[in-house]
């Protein structure tokens, strides 16, 4: 279990994260957000990149003030991930296992970890020559060699195609068979997918945290849909608030979030989606 | 210990940037070839190019951690900040030391007087300020272009004015014969300690660095 106690960070006078506190345990665990959240600050927290301005992480007996043990089981995927354009897939790994202290066991360490994110094929191509999903690919090669018991994920599917994103999820949520998986993202279908337990971030403060249908029931009885024609579409639009449509024949089926519901919607089961975007929602006003 | 330099990796990774220190030395040498018996031209050329480019790799050992983004990943590894930083610079300036004791040695044999050795002093302390300068600018600035030209400012304004401006960060003697034991001494020990600074300047502040893209 990771625990993380009551975490701040300041940058200058500025409140990164105020008073952050989770309970992680093993499985997927997701942190969502909106740009400026706070959530990279708290990612490479962590990780060790940082550290706070207050509060205490730990997990068992370890204790991350001693940041060199927490670094051996550790693995980092940042948000902007790209290394060593010049150099081979397998040979950036290898640097990377000899700086991780895995001199010896590199050649068989590496070709496990491409084995698991399925790269072995593109093992003597340069990182230039990859697509953005595979260079992901080799991030988390990287962030999982040693099999670090946490793995940190910051925005990972941010600038994949469709397809890619659902392989790179499903590629997370096998690792978190075996370890914590944290994964950081704006995006909530990220999370709906593959998390167990999430928490809601916003402006340096925990919004919410718990399992995902206790988080979604958090918009039950705001949440309504109803099926209209363009024109009462535009009208409605402007006095409701809107947060999906989709088209049916000459029809638009409308989920609209509101505490009242409007004539002639009825009540519609709350996705995560939906909760968080009634959560964003509150705050803003 | 367990082994975590991988130096033929470092090399690699910093492409043609690797190989310019080598073709300094070749027209040093060549240069020098050209010249043999005119010692008061080959100090010089020495003096004011070789001790520079000990700054090369200096910098762009560090390019790809410090500049490109995405690179914060090598600072969440197991491997303590004074292995990737000093470490490496350090290793890099033994091997920019070996390189000037081999041009040395074969200027040497070229020329008329026994230069290995004084040179080798004078040189050898200039180029270990420079690898430091090149450490220290690569580390304050995380950006390769602008430890260039801090590299650039700092020798062109020595080399125009001769030393004067600022003389007590000048390193370079502007000799043109060998100097003698009491002016070699006195050069040497100067540029060490300078050196000794701005290595030590530079480990602290890339200990401390946190300024992730
Ligand atoms: N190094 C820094 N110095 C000053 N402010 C920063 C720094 N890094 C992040 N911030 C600010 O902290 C806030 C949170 O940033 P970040 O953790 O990157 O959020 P997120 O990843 O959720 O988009 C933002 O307002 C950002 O501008
Ligand atoms: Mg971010």
């Amino acid at each position: 279990m990771l625990e993380i106690k009551n975490i701040s960070k300041c940058y200058g006078k500025f409140p990164a994260l105020t008073d952050v506190s989770l309970e992680i345990s093993p499985g997927m665990f997701g942190l969502l957000g909106p740009n400026g959240a706070g959530k990279t600050t708290l990612m490479r927290i962590i990780t060790t990149l940082l550290t706070p301005t207050a509060g205490e992480i730990s997990m068992g007996n370890i204790n991350w003030k001693k940041a060199h043990l927490v670094r051996n089981m550790i693995g980092y995927l940042p948000q902007k991930f790209s290394l060593y354009k010049n150099i081979t897939v397998k040979e950036v790994l290898h640097h990377i296992a000899v700086l991780r202290g895995f001199y010896d066991q590199r050649e068989k360490m590496v070709v496990d970890v491409l084995e698991k994110v399925n790269l072995l094929e593109q093992k003597d191509k340069k990182i230039k020559e990859l697509s953005g999903g595979m260079i992901r690919r080799v991030g988390i090669a990287q962030a999982i060699l040693g099999d670090p018991q946490i793995i940190v994920v910051d925005e990972p599917t941010a600038g994949l195609d469709p397809a890619e994103r659902i392989r790179f999820r499903r590629l997370l949520h096998y690792l978190s068979k075996e370890s914590i998986v944290i994964i950081s993202t704006h995006i909530v279908e990220d999370i709906a997918a593959t998390c167990e337990q999430a928490a809601i971030l916003h402006k340096g403060k925990i919004l919410k945290k718990d399992d995902l249908k206790s988080l979604s029931d958090m918009a039950k009885g705001k949440v309504w849909s109803m099926t209209l024609s363009t024109d009462e579409y535009f009208n409605i639009s402007k006095e409701w608030n809107v947060i999906s449509s989709q088209h049916l024949g000459d029809k638009y089926n409308l989920r609209i979030i509101s505490e009242t519901p409007p004539n002639g919607a009825v009540s519609a089961t709350p996705t995560l989606e939906d909760a968080y975007l009634y959560l964003m929602g509150c705050v803003s006003e | 210990m367990k082994k975590k330099l991988d130096v033929f990796y470092d090399f690699k990774v910093m492409g043609f940037n690797a190989h310019l220190p080598f073709l300094i030395s070749l027209l040093l040498i060549l240069y020098s070839c050209l010249r043999k018996d005119a010692l008061n031209h080959i100090i010089p050329a020495l003096e004011l190019t070789f001790p520079v480019f000990a700054a090369w790799w200096s910098i762009f050992l560090y390019q790809y951690i410090l500049e490109e983004p995405g690179s914060e990943t090598v600072f969440s590894y197991p491997t303590s900040r004074l292995q990737l930083g000093f470490l490496r610079a350090f290793v890099f300036f033994i091997f920019y030391l070996f390189l000037l004791l081999a041009i040395l040695l074969i200027i040497d044999q070229l020329c008329v007087a026994r230069i290995f050795l004084p040179l080798a002093v004078q040189l050898g302390s200039e180029v270990f300020f420079f690898a430091g300068l090149g450490f220290w600018a690569i580390t304050m600035t995380a950006n390769s272009g602008w430890s260039l030209v801090i590299l650039v400012i700092y020798s062109s304004t020595q080399i125009l004015t001769r030393g004067v401006l600022f003389p007590i960060i000048n390193v370079f003697s502007f000799n043109t014969n060998l100097l003698n034991a009491s002016e070699l001494w006195f050069s040497s020990v100067h540029s060490f300690s300078l050196g000794v600074i701005l290595w030590i300047w530079a480990q602290i502040s890339f200990g401390r660095f946190h300024k992730y893209h």
